[in-house]
């Protein structure tokens, strides 16, 4: 039993100096998205991007008829899903933005970091929290052209 | 010879785990190389690792001495007296790495195996601290039972037991993307970084392939060995990403999405088998993709 005191013991202090390590050297940052980062992630996800966008601190957000397309930062990498209007719980104001609280054990809210939650709020209420019946998922649609045809499709 | 006890080299590795974990991150920011660390990713990993092991410490007694019990009772019944000699140490390595293919591969292949394994992936990072991001879980795949004909060979339980812990250890060596490739005799032998890079891949042409645990001639030998290609960056992750470093929703997002599946109304009871038996990706109207299909559709 001490044994594995001494071992659990070891393995927490390590973990915390692994923390530690790791926030000073800069490494505990979000990313922070670009356009062309968003959309070079979209595309290599084989995603669409719609016709219009909203930017926050931390993700891109793009109408797709019906269904809001996001990019966000999770850590220093991005995440891309779609977001369909019966996903979604609720979308909140937090204290550094806006939550979107999803119906998704692997992905229970979206965090928006933005100075200007209001309009996102908005534009998001506009899109995910009407009436309106949906078309198909535009995750059927394919790839066929390079990046550079599609960004500027 | 029966009370034979040999030591857990996996378990027992955490102070070698952590010394290459930071010379890595070391590595990494000083010169510059491929590969890279992210706190939070780096400390859901390290807890899932501990996960794992606590509940191996907590199943001991109980589900864990269960399947020993199989081991030993397979070994009872064994067909030859090999003993405990050194090449049959060797002899347990290789068979035990044929087993950890077809084990793995069957964590792929099958949902429910998947549910499991499905954590050790679920990192967009590929660095030591991935090899430790492991299920809590395990046990309930039963693909334990995979090793009993191993036992009933005549391999010591506790031979296959330090069998599979030396196989692990030298795993967790193959997570970086700090080494290049090697030289081609060993790329041609051996697991390598290089081969465990594309195995950790979400690139469609990358999925399912390099099921190796140490040797990779198993995959050359039944056809899921695919090369790194310079052309290619692996994108490591999952083909559908989580959005959360929880390590509590790492360990079990899968099983509810299994849950989720199985309960769903207007099922047939082959169907409910299949979201729980199938490959992952597969659903009764066609409207996920398997890895498979991915594959075809990209061909």
């Amino acid at each position: 039993m001490d044994s594995l005191l001494v071992y659990l013991a070891f393995i927490a202090l390590s973990l915390g100096g692994v923390w530690v390590l790791l926030d000073r050297l800069g490494l505990g940052e979000e990313a922070q998205p670009s356009e062309l980062d968003a959309e070079r992630t979209l595309y290599e996800h084989n995603l669409p991007n719609g016709d219009g966008a909203i930017s926050t601190d931390n993700a891109r957000l793009y109408d797709l008829s019906g269904h809001v397309g996001v990019v966000r930062a999770h850590g220093h990498r991005l995440l891309t899903r779609i977001i369909r209007p019966q996903e979604v719980r609720s979308v909140e104001r937090t204290k550094r933005g806006v939550a979107v609280r999803l119906r998704d054990f692997g992905e229970p809210a979206v965090l928006l970091i933005t100075d200007e939650p209001d309009g996102v709020m908005d534009w998001l209420r506009a899109r995910l929290m009407s009436d309106t019946i949906h078309g198909p998922s535009p995750l059927g649609e394919l790839r066929a052209k390079s990046f550079d045809e599609w960004v500027g499709a | 010879m029966d009370d034979l006890t040999l030591p857990d080299i996996a378990a027992l590795a955490a102070p070698v785990y952590f010394a290459f974990l930071v010379f890595e991150i070391i590595i990494i920011v000083r010169f510059r190389r491929a590969g890279g660390y992210e706190r939070r990713d780096t400390v859901a990993s390290l807890l899932m690792g501990t996960g794992s092991i606590l509940s191996g410490i907590l199943l001991a007694s109980t589900v864990l001495a269960a399947i020993g019990g199989l081991y030993t009772f397979a070994y009872q019944y064994r067909l030859f007296d090999l003993g405990t000699s050194w090449w049959v140490f060797v002899l347990a390595f290789v068979l035990g790495d044929l087993v950890y293919y077809w084990v793995h591969r069957l964590e792929h292949e099958v949902r429910w195996g998947w549910a499991s394994h499905v954590v050790h992936h679920s990192s967009q990072h590929y660095n030591f601290s991935t090899a430790l991001r492991q299920s809590w879980f395990k046990f309930a795949t039963g693909t334990f039972l995979l090793s009993v004909p191993v036992a009933w060979i005549g391999v010591h339980p506790a031979i296959i037991a330090f069998s599979l812990s030396l196989n692990l250890f030298y795993q967790f060596f193959v997570h970086t993307e700090t080494v290049g490739r090697l030289h081609p005799w060993i790329e041609a032998i051996f697991n390598t970084p290089s081969h465990h890079r594309v195995h950790h891949g979400n690139n469609v042409r990358y999925l399912d392939a390099n099921y190796a645990g140490t040797l990779i001639v198993w995959d050359r030998l039944f056809g899921t060995f695919v090369p790194e290609d310079d052309d290619e960056p692996v994108r490591y992750g999952l083909v559908k990403d989580i959005g959360t470093f929880n390590p509590l929703r790492i360990a079990v997002h899968e099983y509810v999405g299994i849950a989720r599946d199985v309960f769903m109304p207007g099922l047939s009871l082959k169907e409910r088998l299949g979201y729980m038996f199938g490959p992952p990706g597969w659903s009764h109207d066609g409207s996920r993709q398997t890895s498979r299909q991915m594959k075809a559709g990209e061909a």
